[in-house]
């Protein structure tokens, strides 16, 4: 097959690439400290004494004795020096080393940043180098600086890592080895000072060395390691045209349902467990399930417990169903596969998951089918070879499983009593007309196809009745002597014989494809429906559209009233329940259990309620009410229902999951918040506090010595900072409201010129010596805002734009806009502009708080307040370049809101 | 000439040589500061000169001149370390940082661009004046020596 060639080349492409150049042998660590340079210094000093040429590239050492001990002797390639910033900084001599082409280069860090100024900007890329160089490389790295687990680190960690490796420097890969230390041995070597850590980063890493986090590091970076070799040896198979063969263990659990499923899904899972391998418990359905429903269905109406076959095909069901419950609690995956091939299925289904065993239980066969070597085991020990097949002997074979295919195999329901008998009568009915103008040998067509009609409508027990039936009939009637089951002519007894045989063999296999047929859309319309339901739920959002797309898809597929209660949400809201029904329902959230109606437990409850579960932890139920009229559900509905019902959950699972990372991330963003608020709170209000401490101050210390205006002049001073620092505080008390409790909106139509005005008034009242010129359009209709929100706004800007604008340049606010559509402020200011780079930047929090001491002015929170009240509004707020390139100019956009009616 | 032999505790050291009063240029982009600083100076016999921004500060500093500079690291249109650094590139003047940044990398890369001395904001003016004093002090005027 192309496919397979094209991945053969490809897995060969791969294997040329590694050999070719030189190769990189990875030092993979979960954290730093664990001892990763140490590993890769011990080996190197191995294959120094074996002769070969080791050279040290960079080692950082971190002031750790051990490690440095280590290198004493090893060839070490002196530094570079490298001058940035007025600073003298030290990196890896790349050309040093490429000049002195050692067969082995060390370099530690592979995530290192260069200093700026150095061939490449990373590290990686210096070892990128030396492999195309041919250069040999060991390196080290920890886990989380893998780009590919940067999400999933952060996830762990709440630290995103900024230095990052890209995987694809790992297709250069010739070894990766785990340096491996316990968590709690790691931060006893961190107790004791044995890890040295970067003082710039003490305090996060700190927090990043906890049990938990280095614990999941740790698995991570065994992960990563595993799957690494995993992928090499499938890749170097591969490339050799080999078998992909499964390292990964898999176990494949199959069942039946004849009495031992559960046991034999613990005894499966204990197996997998032990060889820490993934499992899967499978059954295959052959279609006479399906019929064996199709019959319930007819005797729906009859009462049921007359039929055994039909109860013993529901009491398998629903034990396969309790071994799939159960094995999913245990962790594994479950599916039933249709097909009329139990043991083709299996293989089928082995080789998909690349499983290794099949755990089996010991089937009850017919001796003839031993002795033809066709039972089932004999057959997957035939066919599948490769496999490890285990076969487990349950301590119980229930006497009732043996005996029921027998007795209820032979009871016939009387619509196939009917039809055979119809068949029957009709065949004999036409072929006493045909007999005139046909042979006798041709008259037999006329019974084979009587049986072949009832075989393709029963099941192969009926074809077979059929069939001797018709054999009876022709003997009788047609074959001389007539009207005795004699037969007089040698002729005559070979058509007879080769009729029943015909007979019989069509009538099987016109029965085993009506199987196939009815078992392919059985499975078709589960398929359907449950596609259906995933559609519906994969466009919910959240937990709400979830239980509402769920309740709908239950409602229409199975024409049933259904109820969704997760926490406190019900859907439905609007439907009453008795107190008994209530009941029920808290009974199956508290056990996880289904209850009500169509189960053992409260069973005259009307609603049937079934779990919303994960492992094992019920978080909600749904609640299912057939109409009276329709009689009890069909054993196939039942199961449809409880397979929605368990998508329904893992979807809201979902849903809920998403939610809670959603309000973790946002209680993350808040910490930050706050953190920088801090920061930025005391910046701000050192600035007016300065100017009022050092004003008082210098009045009492020299205040006797000072003209009277200057007295005057410093007392004003006061009491300007001081309200100043008012507003700070008022900025402060917004932005909480903003950030936190959500600003509600008082809503009221306002001139837009009204607004300008109040802003302008108030801040020539703080700074007399400001201009502002505006130009407002004459005809502006009011604009529907929180008049004293967006007031504070415009004066927040204009206020910056005050600070930054020349004493002798004005402060120019210009408004436009067109009713119904938005309505735009310019306010522009003639200072010293902001980089474009900057300009995004500028109502992000934290701007204010990295530039520390040149927003001195408290620069602060101002723009980003501005930018919460617009965005509270629904506008937005951006930072251009000012008129004629001077400058910087702000523009608030605003919608107007709904527009008056205005005559 | 600076009198170095006036007491600590004398408030009025241009008392005795008014002619010679320590020119002192504020280059602070607060209002509020520039002005304690000015009148607090002022009031005891320095001269000032005020500049709001960087390269006002630096252009009185190379036409003017002055004894000691009090310099805020908060600017508009410049960063107080390049006008520092500017400043030392031709000029020997005491320098006195404000800074409202207190952490010892920020001290040392300060003193290490040729900032003689640094004072946290918010200050009491003693402070301030006293370090004033003590490094006018140590100088010899510089003005008349050309800068």
């Amino acid at each position: 097959m192309s496919s397979e060639q094209s991945i053969q080349a490809n897995a060969l492409l791969g294997e040329i690439r590694r050999q070719s150049g030189g190769r990189l042998t990875v030092f993979l660590g979960a954290a730093p400290g664990v001892g990763k340079t140490f590993a890769m210094l011990t080996r190197a000093r191995e294959l120094l004494r074996q002769g070969v040429d080791v050279v040290a590239g960079i080692i950082e050492t971190h002031g750790r004795s051990e490690t440095l001990a280590l290198l004493d002797g090893l060839p070490v390639l002196p530094r570079k020096k490298l001058e940035y910033k007025g600073r003298w900084l030290e990196e890896m001599d790349l050309d040093g080393l490429l000049a002195r082409r050692p067969a082995i280069a060390l370099v530690d860090e592979l995530a290192h940043s260069n200093v700026p100024g150095s061939r490449h900007e990373k590290r990686w890329q210096d070892v990128e180098e030396l492999l195309d160089a041919g250069v040999d490389v060991y390196t080290t790295i920890n886990v989380q600086h893998l780009e590919s687990l940067n999400d999933v680190v952060h996830q762990i960690t709440g630290v995103r890592v900024s230095e990052t490796v890209p995987d694809v420097v790992f297709s250069r890969l010739r070894d990766i080895r785990l340096v491996d230390l316990p968590a709690r041995e790691l931060i006893e070597r961190l107790n004791q000072g044995k890890v040295y850590l970067p003082e710039q980063a003490s305090q996060a890493l700190q927090a990043f060395f906890s049990p938990s986090n280095l614990t999941a590091l740790r698995e991570l970076a065994m992960q990563t390691v595993a799957g690494h070799v995993d992928a090499d040896l499938r890749e170097t198979r591969m490339a050799r045209g080999l078998e992909n063969i499964s390292i990964q263990h898999h176990v494949m659990i199959a069942i039946d349902g004849q009495g031992h499923s559960e046991y034999l899904v613990r005894a499966g899972a204990r197996i997998a467990e032990r060889r820490a391998a993934s499992w899967s418990v499978v059954t295959v359905e052959t279609g006479r399930a399906a019929i064996a429903t199709l019959q319930v269905n007819d005797l729906e109406r009859a009462p049921r417990a007359h039929d055994p076959a039909a109860r013993a095909e529901q009491q398998r069901l629903s034990e396969i169903d309790r071994a799939f419950a159960l094995a999913r609690n245990l962790g594994g995956e479950t599916e039933a596969l249709h097909n009329t091939d139990v043991t083709q299925a299996l293989l089928d289904a082995a080789a998909v998951r690349n499983a290794k065993t099949i755990v089996i239980g010991r089937t009850r066969e017919r001796p003839i089918a031993r002795l033809f070597n066709r039972t089932m085991t004999q057959q997957l020990l035939q066919r599948g070879a490769r496999y490890e097949l285990t076969i487990i002997s349950t301590p119980q074979m229930p006497a009732r499983t043996r005996d029921w295919p027998l007795a209820s195999h032979l009871r016939l329901p009387g619509r196939e009593t009917l039809l055979i008998l119809v068949a029957s009568l009709g065949a004999v009915g036409i072929a006493a007309i045909a007999e005139r103008y046909l042979d006798l040998q041709d008259l037999s067509l006329i019974f084979l196809v009587a049986v072949m009609l009832v075989a393709s409508r029963t099941r192969m027990l009926a074809a077979a009745i059929a069939a001797v039936l018709c054999f009876l009939a022709y003997n009788f009637f047609f074959i001389e002597p007539r009207f005795t089951l004699l037969i007089s002519a040698h002729r005559g007894v070979a058509t007879v014989l080769l009729f029943l045989a015909a007979a019989l063999i069509a009538g099987r296999l016109a029965s085993q494809l009506r199987m196939q047929v009815v078992a392919l859309s059985a499975a078709n319309t589960h398929t359907t429906l449950l596609q259906k339901l995933g559609h519906g739920l994969a466009s919910a959002a959240d937990l709400g559209q979830v239980m509402t797309a769920g309740t709908a898809v239950l409602q229409n597929t199975l024409s049933a009233q259904a109820w969704i209660r997760i926490d406190a949400t019900r859907i439905p809201a609007d439907l009453t329940f008795t107190e008994k029904d209530l009941m029920a329902a808290d009974w199956t959230l508290q056990h996880g259990r289904e209850c009500g109606r169509y189960t053992d437990t409260l069973g005259n409850c009307p609603w049937w309620f079934l779990p919303l579960q994960t492992d094992g932890n019920s978080f909600g139920v749904i609640g299912l009410k057939f109409p009276e009229s329709a009689g009890r559900p069909t054993f196939e509905q039942r199961r449809l229902a409880e397979s929605m019902v368990t998508d329904i959950g893992q979807a809201a699972l979902r849903t809920r999951l998403v939610s809670e990372l959603e309000a973790a991330r946002v209680g993350g963003e808040t910490e930050r918040l706050k953190v920088a608020l801090l920061s930025s709170v005391s910046h701000d209000l050192r600035s007016p506090l300065s100017s009022i401490i050092g004003s008082a101050d210098s009045l009492v210390c020299y205040g006797k010595d000072m003209s009277e205006e200057d007295r005057q002049s410093l007392l004003e001073a006061i009491r300007l900072e001081g309200e100043r620092l008012d507003r700070y505080i008022q900025n402060l008390l917004d932005m909480t409201r903003l950030g936190h409790e959500g600003m509600t909106l008082v809503r009221d139509w306002i001139g837009v010129d009204e607004l300008v005005g109040s802003a302008s008034r108030r801040l020539q009242r703080y700074q007399p010596e400001v201009r502002i010129e505006c130009s407002i359009p004459e005809d502006l209709p009011p604009i529907h805002v929180h008049p004293a929100l967006i007031e504070q706004a415009l004066f927040n800007v204009m206020e910056n734009a005050a600070r930054f604008s020349p004493r002798d340049e004005p402060v120019i606010v210009n408004v436009s806009g067109e009713p119904g559509a938005h309505l735009q402020i310019r306010i522009s200011d003639a200072g010293p502009g902001i980089p474009e780079a900057e300009r995004s930047r500028i109502f992000d929090m934290f701007y204010s708080v990295e530039r520390g001491d040149r927003g001195t002015q408290g620069t602060g929170l101002g723009l980003t307040i501005v930018q919460g009240i617009i965005g509270a509004h629904m506008g937005s707020v951006e930072a251009l370049p000012g008129p004629d390139g001077r400058g910087t100019t702000i523009r608030l956009t605003l919608p107007w809101g709904h527009f008056p009616h205005r005559s | 000439m600076v009198p170095t032999s006036t007491p600590a505790s004398n408030d009025q050291i241009a008392a005795h040589n008014v002619a010679v009063a320590p020119r002192i240029l504020i280059i602070d982009d607060e209002p509020q500061i520039r002005k304690f600083v000015d009148i607090s100076l002022r009031s005891q016999g320095y001269t000032t000169l005020l500049a709001e921004r960087g390269v006002d500060g630096l252009t009185q500093l190379a036409t003017k001149g002055a004894d000691l500079v009090v310099l805020d690291l908060g600017l508009p249109d410049m960063d107080g370390k390049e006008v520092l650094r500017e400043l030392r590139q031709w000029s020997q003047a005491p320098v006195i940082v404000l800074t409202v940044r207190a952490d010892e990398t920020e001290k040392v890369a300060l003193l290490d661009m040729g900032a003689n001395d640094y004072v946290t904001k918010p200050f009491g003016i003693g402070e301030l004046m006293a370090r004033i004093r003590a490094l006018l002090r140590n100088q010899q005027p510089c003005r008349r020596a050309g800068l």
